[in-house]
């Protein structure tokens, strides 16, 4: 990581309201290159409105959402949605050729790259298919392909396996590790899985509260090789339990820690 | 047989039902054909007449056509003109709204005074079919989904770019909806105008030979006319659906949305 050229992201003090509704009140967070940080919390705590507000697709309403300006195609923000947000009347081909055209590629200079990235998704052969015809993991699969075609600095992903099964969001789990540490791209990654989080993730944020803010932060030190090992581990196990305490404050359910 | 069949057949022999009933209640009870032809006499009035009705079926027909493909050309291209700005919005629409309930039957004897017959009926034709298409147009346009409007703004398409590649392809299936809506429209829109402002001699069109058959009397050529009034509709109907059911499913191959 650069310190000369700062953190990729950095919110100090943010906050989101929604009329007289505060979604987000307070909100500190850095995000350095090269990390994996998972943000963890309970429903409604806020963590779609700060992915947001960090890839600028809103404005917060006090505070400073900084960071380095990455743009929109190579080196830049991508972002998987909670749900894959493919356009149906595209093909997987175009559906990632999408970023690339809009950054005004030539589709002819495209081919290779985005075929090459939707077979590493594990979507070869399948270039010509709607979206329609796939299954939720496959189009989930397509909206990874998507968002790594432009060879991302920072990706942002919102929950974006919570509603596949448990088999198939594992595979995309280690999937996606292989990819992120091919890329080295920076990943902020939300999710509600205290499981998940540990697996994937470098550095934790745990969010809750009513307005939501970050409760507290957890760095995960288990090492770059993650796998079914891993699940074993006592030293993913503690991180697991701790991640919960801490959780817990965030649903303000649980004591302190 | 099938029930698929069954349905197709379903109307067939309810036409066959009804007609059958006229045929033999007009002959039973000795009904003069000026009071109620029997279907065989509209029969023999189409074949006999047909050197007077199917000239007159062309102009109104060509007319009907010219009308509604401008209107449907008018339409689209106001549509996307009101969408890009407030402002256009705000100059437009009372004029839509206007042309819109304004009845035709009221302004066509307005119009004819200022333009002539031949392109009163074009107008009538144009404006019912007209607001239609601008309106699903519009609709079309501004149904993206703003999963979708997110992710071409994380790219930061250009206007262009998501006129062409967001909110067109979104509108595709409104537009069509339209589009078979003002087909219809457009016949009638053409029909009501002949009424008011139909003339003889070579240019006169279906509805106008209708009505003078109607002053002379002449019961069963008022009858064909008024079938080939009905016929042109259910054919303008049934090309103009296929039509745009055929583009949909060439946009969209899984059909509806
Ligand atoms: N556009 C909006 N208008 C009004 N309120 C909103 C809007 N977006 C979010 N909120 C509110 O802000 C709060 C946080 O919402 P947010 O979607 O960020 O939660 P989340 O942590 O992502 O939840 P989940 O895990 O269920 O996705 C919620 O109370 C929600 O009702
Ligand atoms: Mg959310």
């Amino acid at each position: 990581m650069s310190v000369s050229r700062g953190p990729l992201v950095s919110l100090r003090d943010v906050s989101r309201a929604f009329g007289d509704r505060v979604a987000v009140a307070g909100v500190d967070l850095t995000v350095d290159e090269g990390e994996f940080v998972a943000i963890l919390g309970p429903s409604g705590c806020g963590k779609t409105t700060v992915l947001r507000l960090i890839a600028g697709l809103d404005d917060p309403t006090a505070g400073t959402v900084g960071g380095r300006d990455l743009g929109p195609a190579e080196g830049g923000v991508a972002y998987v949605f909670q749900d894959p947000t493919l356009l149906p009347w595209a093909t997987v081909f175009d559906n990632v050729y999408l970023p690339l055209r809009i950054a005004g590629v030539p589709r002819a200079a495209a081919a290779d790259r985005v075929r090459a990235m939707i077979a590493r998704v594990g979507l070869a052969g399948r270039e010509g298919a709607w979206p329609h015809a796939l299954s939720g993991g496959m189009r989930m699969r397509a909206a990874l392909a998507r968002a790594l075609v432009t060879r991302p600095g920072l990706l942002l992903m919102d929950e974006p396996f919570a509603a596949l099964d448990e088999i198939t969001r594992q595979q995309l789990n280690d999937d996606l590790l292989r990819m992120v540490a091919e890329s080295g791209c920076t990943v902020l990654f939300v999710t509600h899985s205290v499981a998940e989080s540990v697996y994937l993730a470098t550095r934790l944020v745990v969010m809750g509260g009513v307005p939501g803010h970050v409760v507290g932060e957890l760095p995960v030190e288990l090492g770059s090789v993650r796998n079914e090992a891993l699940r074993r581990d006592p030293a993913y196990l503690a991180l697991c339990m701790r991640a919960s305490a801490l959780l817990a404050v965030g649903m303000g359910t649980g004591g302190t820690l | 047989m099938t029930r698929s069949t069954t349905v197709a057949l379903m109307p067939i022999a309810v036409l066959v039902v009804l007609f059958g009933g006229w045929e033999l209640l007009v002959r039973v009870m000795a009904i003069p054909p000026y009071v109620l032809p029997a279907p065989s006499a509209v029969l023999a009035a189409l074949v006999g007449d047909a050197g007077i009705l199917l000239p007159a079926l062309a102009v109104t027909l060509r007319i009907t056509v010219a009308g509604f493909v401008t209107a449907v050309v008018g339409g689209i291209a106001l549509g996307v003109l009101i969408t890009r700005s407030r402002l256009a919005e705000a100059a437009f629409s009372p004029l839509a709204v206007i042309l819109q309930v304004m009845p035709l039957i009221a302004i066509a004897p307005v119009i004819v005074i200022y333009a002539g017959p031949a392109v009163t009926v074009y107008l009538s034709a144009f404006i019912v079919a007209f607001f239609p298409v601008l309106a699903a147009t519009a609709a079309g346009l501004k149904a993206v989904e703003p999963a979708h409007r997110d992710l071409f703004r994380l790219y930061r398409a250009r206007p262009g770019q998501r006129l062409g590649w967001l909110e067109a392809p979104t509108a595709v299936p409104y537009v069509l909806a339209g589009v078979r809506t003002a087909a219809g429209l457009s016949l009638v829109g053409a029909v009501v105008a002949e009424f008011v402002a139909g003339t003889g001699g070579a240019g006169s069109g279906l509805a106008y030979r209708l009505v003078e058959a109607s002053y002379r009397l002449n019961v069963p050529r008022l009858f064909a006319a008024a079938l080939l009034i009905c016929l042109a509709g259910v054919v303008i109907h049934a090309a103009v659906g296929r039509a745009c059911a055929a583009l949909l499913r060439r946009w969209r191959p899984q059909g509806e949305r």
